[in-house]
């Protein structure tokens, strides 16, 4: 699995964005909708070493519950597992030994 | 008898405000289109547990289980997950050593019949919670207090 510095590395292409003299940084559109951040959302800024920091939803933007949202149209997720989630997990979790298989 | 009352009433008879949820009830409460009964059986319990009145232990296992769609699908789905699992009411359940001992017990005394199972039902032993699930033969293992979602639907 690509790390996250490699995706960066990957993303070098992106016109860098200079940092205001009061610590105002201006996230790219591209960035952010790669990554589900809407304007409005709350993050946090986390240092993760010389001249990396990473930037982490931890909200929406009021008003919006994490339901809501689960239930709108933007949801990645809806029908991500295909028609039956339950019959998805069965395959992945593998046949049930009964105790005389074991 | 459990139509008469809702998940939520049973989980709070079983503990006092928190539970361990299977894999399944966290995927019907992300996922929202499939199993639509199941989906609103367990809605008042994850209600309750955005709202910060429940808390919700999420183990390794599910953890893990919830995550291979979503890295398959991008970065957008992985958020969504990410979202669930930073609720301040949510946490996730390591894989302890003690867990894992119970659950190698669970599996080799047949009591449980899959890995994935056994440790679910081994976060939930080790924690005291009720797990609930949305599989029947889980259900029935009595290791732990189980609520079978079907049951509430």
């Amino acid at each position: 699995m690509a790390s996250w510095r490699d995706k960066v590395k990957a993303a070098a292409h992106t016109a860098p964005t200079r940092v205001s003299r009061n610590g105002q940084v201006v996230l790219p559109a591209r960035a952010r909708r790669a990554v589900g951040i809407e304007p409005g959302d709350l993050v946090v800024s986390v240092p993760v070493g010389p001249g990396a920091l990473l930037v982490e939803k931890v909200g929406g933007p009021p008003g919006r519950s994490l339901k809501e949202f689960y239930e709108s149209e933007d949801n990645p997720l809806r029908g991500l597992w295909g028609p039956d989630p339950l019959a998805w997990l069965e395959e992945l979790r593998g046949p049930w030994r009964e105790p005389a298989d074991s | 008898m459990a139509r008469t009352r809702g998940l939520l009433d049973a989980v709070r008879t079983a503990a006092s405000g928190a539970f361990v949820t299977d894999t399944a009830p966290l995927i019907f409460r992300i996922e929202r289109r499939a199993h639509s009964p199941l989906v609103r059986a367990c809605d008042p319990l994850f209600d309750a547990v955005e709202q910060g009145d429940l808390s919700c232990v999420v183990g390794a296992v599910s953890v893990a289980e919830a995550f291979v769609m979503p890295l398959r699908s991008g970065p957008q789905a992985l958020v969504a997950v990410d979202s669930f699992l930073r609720q301040p009411a949510v946490a996730v359940g390591n894989v302890t050593e003690p867990i894992a001992r119970v659950g190698a017990e669970l599996l080799a005394g047949g009591v449980i019949g899959r890995l994935a199972d056994a440790l679910v039902a081994a976060t939930a032993y080790d924690l005291g919670l009720p797990l609930v699930t949305a599989d029947r033969r889980l259900a029935r293992c009595g290791v732990v207090e189980t609520l079978l979602v079907q049951d509430f639907a």
